[in-house]
């Protein structure tokens, strides 16, 4: 496959291969780990050979093969930290990512085969592959999830956007009982990459034969067990309750519920108030290590829920942590880390970010109040904005002298990187920042020396960040706004909580908000901020947002550049050949940077997190990306305790 | 009241054998006073503090939100008086070293090593300029640097190389002020309401009674939240604050309220007051005059305690996103900042703000204590 991340550069663990498709052993040569091996004794598990598929993944670990046992101990952070198990047990879609981010191999499929049009994939799955429950994992599980899920208005009043193309859903053929065919209407160059990421997983993470009892066509009784569960409506909200979903709590708190994970919830499940989650290996993982050890190496994890990133931090250095970045990676934290290495035994984790920006200024261009929105999409004046930021002042600051002037779009290392688009306007320049705001009219200045916009009010943005979480960007905002005095600009900040901070963004209510800007690795993926695709995060223009989601129907039309901009992400998104679909996206980012709609602050600085001493086969350095759920691509299946 | 002649009083005569037999009770309250050691203490303590945050903009030799990238972490420096020179002779001469600041390169941890400089320092010297009290346009500082571009540090810098010292000044101001109105507010109606409910009775007492009721069955976290979603983010963060704290004023007098009420209720038959009503006193006299100085030591008392509680209350609703947030500078926004184990491992005077709450709270406390002691100088 040729995928857009073929220009990454070669990270520490591109040696790193993943055990692709070596030949099936002899099914004597499996073994497994004690404690299995004792319930097979006991007669309570059927023999390894059994469990495991006709043809197991072979995985060759990263530094050498491992021995069984122990645990790993990782902190969540309150009962909404589902996606730091998510990162570390759950994505186990028909595809995943090499561990160094540039290619999507096979995963849950063995194999597969796309048609020429670049619309029809048959995927071959492994034969007698068994969920954790010991029953077979077929094509009708995905059959399931396609006919009596992806298709069911009442459990997808809309269906994702994954799964659709050109206004109609994918559909699904059934070859034989272990391959099918997944249809789309139109080419979609992307679905093999779309299938790495976390929240395309649906097609295998529901197994027919446990979840289909919640399902109306397969149960005449499910409105009884509807009635009978508390805070449920109908079926849908029972079926992800019991069978989960991809990004929710209730996809970890539910034991019984079979997985193809390596491993599985127990009594200790995720549920709310829970302190401790432990999960246990899935005696039924499919895959082994290149000598026929079936995977994973280590027995348990061990979570703890802490309920405040101090806590997490606190964990860290005590050396209570065997390996996580998630909460704590913040680059201020590393002095912290180094110091206490030692005592805490851990080393520390390298973690490259992918993100653009560490912090991205969204000017709302579609402000509700007329002198606003003339001003901010006024190009010289958004220019003078960021001439008017010393971002070096503030790299040295807030992350650690780390970063670099930066708007927004791919890293300088990625094939799609756009220099005027990441580094237009990033010197500091108060004088010509100065004269662009005079030019443009706004001359007259009150008596603290701020400007006066044409109504007579004075020249200021009210801006809100979420401070709990980023404090950072707080810190960013009080430097900025002491530089926008230089050029007769009032900020005003204030930290919010993060739903308010959403609902006032939801409701176009903002003058300008701050977030971290993605798609510096994976600008395809994360394109939201030259394209207005994100009702929740385009902040820039979310009226924009809900006239492209509706087909026009609702929102606000966009400015001419941003139509043609979204008419060009519709033909990427049906561009087979990845050649054509890059050229594409360039042409999406050229137009941006001529548009400039964003400012930036820094190129996101790398990220830390903690690795404890005798860990062995994780890399020192990973890729840190939402797309890229680290650190599951690294196969902590593989992770194991040298003795 | 008492009897003049009581041999107890007239044996404690008053400072500097004074006679308490002639005093006036105001004089006898000073008096009282003035033997609390603890007391006399927090007086002068919290008059300092007042004193200092009247001054803020003088005693402070920095803007305190002055960012400075060369003074990130800076730690506290020691002022030196005796300037020896390399001749070997001396003068005295305020001076600070200067230091120099280091990053290492794979830890990232930020270090000052001295550069062998000195700073020297000069008492009213010229600095930053500001606008004292918002009117006049001044740039004296109580102890300046001979240079303005160099600056010392008292009590170091924070994550932003801002001057911890000159924000303690400024947060001084801020936690010794804005709170206590709220205070006084709760103090007023909690003293109007309960009065005239203890006072009058019948409907009265029935409808302010009720009015209680349900000022407490309100839930005040949701009203908290709804508030900072409702307050209009353009107004400036001391003024949101402003508003909380009289809302939560609103919400706080009940107690005081009942208190009072309850002690008004059992004194309006006692002798005195009917004496007085007998003597045709107005009824505001009967309440002001009579009824409300045997109140005052419980009133002092709730007073002292509310005032330290307001101070770490500031804290505790910054936390939900409700209380004063940067870039407002408090004791509680400076503890609030310096809450992450960063501080501690690597900046642990960012807790300096920490002693001065706590001086102020028990500051608060000591001259509450003396003042109810003192606020009944017969009750010996």
């Amino acid at each position: 496959m040729t995928m857009l991340w073929r220009g990454l550069r070669p990270l520490t663990i591109a040696g790193m291969a993943a055990g692709l498709m070596a030949g099936p052993l002899a099914a004597q040569e499996y073994s497994e780990a004690p404690m299995l091996a004792d319930m097979v004794a006991a007669g309570d598990l059927p023999a390894v050979t059994e469990r495991l598929p006709d043809s197991p993944e072979v995985i060759e670990p990263l530094e050498s093969i491992g021995t069984y046992g122990g645990k790993l101990r990782r902190v969540l952070g309150g009962s909404n930290d589902h996606n730091s198990i998510l990162r570390i047990v759950g994505p186990q879609g028909l595809t995943r990512w090499n561990p160094d981010f540039s290619e999507v191999i096979p995963n849950v499929a063995e194999s597969w085969e796309v048609n020429d049009e670049g619309s029809e994939f048959t995927f071959h799955l492994r034969e007698g592959m068994k969920w954790s429950d010991g029953t077979p994992f077929t094509a009708d599980d995905i059959m399931f999830f396609v006919d009596d899920l992806l298709h069911n208005e009442e459990f997808y009043p809309n269906a994702p956007a994954r799964f659709v193309v050109s206004g109609e859903t994918m559909t699904a053929e059934k070859i034989d009982d272990h391959t099918v065919t997944l249809k789309f209407a139109s080419p979609y160059g992307t679905f093999l990459t779309e299938l790495a990421t976390p929240l395309a997983q649906e097609p295998v993470i529901w197994a027919k034969h446990y979840c289909s009892q919640f399902h109306p066509a397969y149960n005449d009784d499910v409105q009884t067990m509807v009635d009978e569960t508390e805070a449920v409506e109908d079926w849908a909200a029972l079926f992800r309750l019991k069978c989960g979903e991809v990004e929710a709590p209730n996809r970890w708190s539910n034991p019984e519920r079979p997985t193809l994970d390596p491993w599985v919830a127990t009594e200790d499940a995720y549920t709310a108030g829970a302190t401790q989650v432990v999960m246990t290996r899935n005696p039924y993982f499919w895959q082994v290590d290149t000598e026929g050890n079936q995977l994973p190496y280590i027995d348990t994890l061990e979570m703890n829920v802490a309920q405040d990133n101090q806590a997490i931090v606190l964990e860290a250095i005590a050396g209570n942590i065997d390996m996580q970045r998630r909460r704590i990676d913040v680059l201020a934290n590393k002095p912290v880390f180094a110091e206490n290495a030692e005592k805490g035994d851990y080393h520390i984790l390298d973690v490259i970010n992918s993100l653009s920006n560490a912090m991205a200024i969204h000017f709302n261009h579609t402000h509700k109040d007329p002198v606003m929105r003339e001003l901010i999409r006024n190009k010289d004046v958004r220019i003078a904005l960021s001439l008017g930021i010393d971002r070096e002042e503030i790299i040295d600051i807030v992350y650690q002298g780390q970063g670099e002037p930066w708007q927004i779009g791919p890293r300088p290392d990625n094939v799609l990187y756009n220099e005027q688009l990441g580094r237009q306007y990033t010197e500091y320049d108060p004088d010509r920042a100065n004269e662009l705001l005079d030019a443009a009219g706004f001359d007259q200045r009150d008596g603290e020396g701020y400007r006066l916009l044409p109504n007579g009010e004075r020249f200021t943005f009210d801006v809100q960040y979420t401070g709990i979480e980023q404090p950072d960007w707080g810190d960013a905002l009080e430097i900025i706004a002491q530089q926008w005095e230089d050029i007769g600009v009032d900020l005003n900040i204030s930290s919010v909580e993060r739903s308010i901070y959403y609902s006032r963004g939801e409701a176009n209510e903002h003058d300008f908000m701050v977030w971290g800007a993605p798609g510096g690795l994976d600008p395809t993926l994360s394109p939201r901020d030259v394209l207005a695709v994100h009702p929740q995060a385009s902040w820039f223009a979310i009226p924009w947002t809900r006239w492209y989601l509706s087909g026009g129907e609702q929102g606000e039309e966009p400015s001419e550049s941003m139509k043609k901009r979204l008419e060009l992400y519709e033909a990427f998104k049906a561009e087979a050949d990845q050649a054509k679909a890059a050229d594409i996206f360039r042409e999406i980012h050229q137009m941006a940077a001529d548009e400039f709609e964003i400012i930036g602050i820094s190129l996101a600085p790398n990220l830390v997190g903690v690795v404890k001493n005798g860990l062995a086969n994780v890399p020192g350095s990973i890729p840190g990306s939402w797309m890229y759920p680290d650190p599951a691509p690294t196969l902590p299946q593989t992770w194991y305790w040298e003795k | 009241m008492a009897d003049d002649t009581d041999p107890a009083i007239a044996a404690k005569a008053g400072p500097r054998g004074r006679d308490v037999a002639i005093a006036s009770q105001w004089q006898l309250i000073w008096w009282s006073f003035r033997r609390h050691k603890l007391a006399m203490v927090g007086i002068w303590v919290i008059g300092l503090f007042y004193l200092v945050s009247l001054f803020a903009e003088i005693v402070a030799p920095d803007d305190p939100s002055e960012q400075n990238r060369r003074a990130v972490f800076h730690p506290p420096q020691m002022i030196h008086f005796i300037d020896r020179q390399e001749d070997g002779g001396w003068r005295i001469k305020p001076y600070v070293w200067e230091m120099d600041r280091e990053r290492d390169p794979d830890t990232l941890a930020i270090t000052y090593v001295p550069s062998g400089e000195k700073i020297y320092l000069q008492v009213f010297g010229r600095g930053d300029s500001y606008k004292l009290w918002g009117l006049f346009d001044w740039n004296v500082h109580l102890l300046a640097t001979e240079r303005p571009r160099d600056h010392y540090f008292l009590f170091g810098a924070d994550r932003l190389g801002r001057d911890m010292f000159s924000r303690v000044i400024y947060g001084t101001r801020v936690s010794m002020s804005i709170g206590l109105v709220g205070v006084a507010i709760a103090m007023v109606l909690g003293i109007a309401l309960g009065g005239a409910s203890g006072y009058y009775g019948g409907r009265v007492d029935a409808v302010i009674q009720r009015l209680i009721e349900f000022t407490l069955s309100l839930p005040t976290i949701p009203i908290w939240l709804a508030l900072a979603a409702a307050l209009p983010p353009s107004w400036p963060v001391y003024q949101q604050y402003f508003v909380i704290t009289l809302i939560v004023s609103l919400v706080g007098w009940t107690e005081l309220g009942r208190v009072v009420r309850g002690r008004f209720l059992a004194m309006k038959n006692e002798d005195f007051v009917i004496a007085a009503r007998l003597d045709g006193a107005t009824e505001r006299r009967i309440i002001f005059r009579h009824m409300l100085p045997s109140l005052t030591s419980h009133i002092i008392a709730s007073l002292t305690l509310a005032i330290p509680l307001m101070i770490l209350a500031e804290t505790a609703l910054s936390f939900l996103g409700l209380g004063l947030q940067p870039p407002a500078i408090s004791w509680g926004v400076l503890l609030k900042e310096a809450q992450n184990i960063r501080s501690i491992s690597q900046a642990p005077w960012l807790f300096i703000p920490g002693g001065f709450v706590v001086v102020a709270v028990l500051a608060f406390n000591f001259l509450g204590d003396g003042m109810r002691d003192a606020a009944d100088p017969y009750g010996h």
